[in-house]
């Protein structure tokens, strides 16, 4: 079981993505733990790749700017091991299919389970191609998160019927605010088979769409507006990360006393 | 294991975004590929408009020249827009109509596959926007003026390195954003099932007359079968009705760049490895924690990290060998055959030509080697006088 089970019931999640490595191990390693002190429920870390094909220019930048510095995955992995002794936030580690397969997919799960990590996302691996990773991360412990887009409406069946974890809607928040309808019927659709929780993520960023976005969703991913504000403040963006988190839990002071 | 396999090669690595998008292309072409109507369509346009079939040539003063085995080029380069890249694209921008789509959006390297792309937008009526490394667009700035008179938007590509692995990235980020009325067609033999599989089916059309053409001409099939590698499209076209013929032995040639030892290469068999991206397992340059490499060729059509999933394949299985050549051996290839058969290859095919200049003096003179000239060379020209130190204006 890995931590991952302790969110099932929640609701109105705030969850966060940060690339590690961006700028700097040391600098990332306090950027998640601001982010556990501000109270997300989870923390997605990206692994840096060359050529993150999934995601748009903020990230892509963090990517640039972790490589740049020396990240690599054995690095990221002692980074997780030291953070495990100061928090029990569940972890999900997001890697492209082919550091990982360099690692080799055995010995990246064996790893995962050893220093803590909860689950996986890899963009790059669709269901299809998932029998493989599946079996491994079921044997180590660990959750192979399933990707939803809203043009999987008629793949939902398959994709998340034996789905673990948590499911993560890609979308984006401005599609959200054009077409409500699509989102929820893709809800509709997803709870005909599974009622493991779903993080919408895509760009939320305010307060207001996150409350919208919580009345379809059991929570949201914080991706761009947490990278953009690592890119904007370097070595001080810890700060920052957690009063923008306290600004959209209304958490504020708890968050400044804890820190 | 999943569809689209080449022995543990290819398979579908892609977003999830794009999954459903990808069955629906791969139900339509499976539906069109049988179908009368658009296999007439399609013979009609490779025929009438693209200039099949295309020659097989035989390089009398090479072959003496060289003074072993018998010659022959196939003469893709002498196909419409220049290249092999327009038997592909007509076929995928003709799909693309069937499935009522009212856009392309290709990615480019050297800009032969843009200029190919382009053309079929223009001749079919499809909005088209094309991809190119920020790098490559230097490089090839003639071709992308081109493929803007031909009424195509180009986008310099600005991430990454700058180059064709780039172009793909972003033509793939691009897809995701708009799939209801686009079509990404793809230009090699690389990318997600079934992309590989369409392009080498369509490309297939240079050995189905190669082979022809030289029974015709010889009365026997060739010892050896050449073309150049980079994706792979036109060695694939130019192997695939071979691959059964055993006796015939089938050369791919990577670019080597500046050689396999340094770091500026692009020889992925000679210095790659098992890997996953761009849709595809198969083999790529990369570092020792599977970050992409970046390659380097003086061809921006070869400057790839991967290569096609069933090239990865037929090097398993030794049924093709794969064998790198250098900017150096290239561009003196290039100089050669102009010279010598008074013919401007692409910098791309002069890497082919290179290893044909080893490999037939070691040869009988009753042997043959068929050499795919994948495209023709005036793109290049300005790039080769840069190489040998000449300033020169466009």
């Amino acid at each position: 079981m890995s931590k991952l089970n302790n969110i099932l019931e929640k609701k109105n999640m705030i969850t966060g993505f940060v690339t590690a490595g961006d700028p700097s191990i040391e600098t990332a390693k306090e950027n998640i733990m601001a982010l556990v002190r501000a109270g997300v429920e989870v923390v997605e870390i990206g692994v840096p790749f060359s050529d993150p094909v999934a995601e748009g220019p903020v990230v892509q930048s963090a990517n640039v700017r972790a490589l740049a510095n020396g990240c690599t995955l054995p690095k990221i992995f002692d980074m997780i091991e030291e953070l495990r002794e100061i928090t029990q936030v569940p972890f999900v580690l997001m890697t492209y299919a082919n550091p990982m397969y360099n690692y080799g997919f055995e010995a990246f799960c064996q790893k995962c389970k050893a220093v803590g990590v909860d689950g996986i996302i890899v963009p790059d691996i669709p269901y299809e191609e998932s029998a493989e990773l599946r079996v491994l991360a079921k044997d180590n412990d660990i959750e192979l998160i399933t990707m939803v887009a809203l043009s999987s409406m008629n793949r939902i069946e398959k994709l998340v019927k034996d789905a673990t974890g948590y499911i993560r809607l890609n979308a984006s928040a401005k599609t959200f605010h054009q077409d409500k309808r699509r989102v929820e019927d893709m809800m509709q659709e997803i709870r005909k088979y599974t009622e493991i929780p779903v993080l919408f993520c895509g760009n939320v960023e305010t307060k207001e769409e996150i409350e919208r976005i919580h009345l379809y969703t059991d929570g949201v991913v914080l991706d761009n507006a947490l990278v953009e504000r690592i890119a904007e403040h370097g070595k001080a963006a810890a700060e920052k990360l957690t009063e923008y988190i306290g600004m959209l839990t209304g958490s504020a002071a708890k968050a400044q006393l804890t820190a | 294991m999943s569809e689209g396999r080449y022995g543990k090669h290819g398979g579908c690595y892609i977003p999830e975004v794009l999954m459903a998008e990808i069955e629906n292309l791969k139900k339509s072409y499976e539906y069109y590929k049988k179908d009368e109507e658009f296999n007439k369509e399609l013979n009609r346009l490779l025929a009438e408009y693209a200039n099949r079939p295309s020659l097989l040539y035989y390089a009398k003063k090479m072959t003496e020249d060289l003074g072993g085995a018998k010659i022959y080029f196939k003469r893709e380069d002498l196909n419409h827009t220049g290249s092999h890249k327009i038997n592909n694209v007509l076929g995928q921008a003709l799909l693309a109509k069937k499935m009522g789509k009212t856009r392309i959006i290709a990615e480019t390297g050297a800009g032969q596959h843009g200029v190919a792309t382009a053309t079929a937008a223009a001749l079919l009526g499809l909005e088209c926007e094309i991809f190119m490394g920020e790098e490559d667009t230097i490089r090839q700035a003639l071709n992308v003026y081109r493929m803007e008179l031909l009424g195509a938007k180009v986008h310099a590509v600005k991430s990454g390195t700058r180059t064709l692995k780039d172009a793909v990235n972003e033509c793939m980020r691009e897809w995701t954003t708009r799939m209801d009325d686009t079509l990404y067609v793809l230009g090699s033999v690389m990318g997600p099932h079934p992309f590989p599989m369409i392009v080498r089916d369509f490309q297939s059309v240079i050995s189905r007359e190669a082979r022809a053409q030289i029974l015709e001409a010889e009365g026997k099939l060739p010892d050896v079968v050449m073309a150049c590698v980079g994706g792979g499209s036109n060695a694939m076209g130019m192997f695939y009705e071979f691959i059964k013929d055993e006796g015939v032995r089938l050369i791919g040639c990577e670019a080597a760049g500046k050689g396999i030892h340094t770091e500026e290469t692009a020889a992925t068999i000679a210095v790659g490895r098992e890997g996953i991206f761009h849709g595809m397992k198969s083999y790529f340059c990369q570092d020792e924690y599977g970050q992409i490499a970046p390659v380097y060729s003086i061809s921006a059509g070869l400057d790839y990290p991967g290569i096609g999933p069933e090239h990865a394949n037929l090097h398993d299985t030794g049924r093709a060998e794969y064998v790198p050549v250098t900017d150096d051996e290239a561009v003196a290839a290039f100089e050669y055959i102009a010279k010598t058969e008074g013919i401007i290859a692409a910098i791309e095919s002069s890497h082919a030509v290179a290893h044909v200049m080893k490999l037939a003096p070691t040869m009988r003179k009753d042997q043959i080697i068929i050499c795919c000239l994948s495209g023709r060379g005036d793109k290049d020209v300005a790039a080769i006088a840069r190489y040998r130190g000449v300033d020169l204006h466009e």
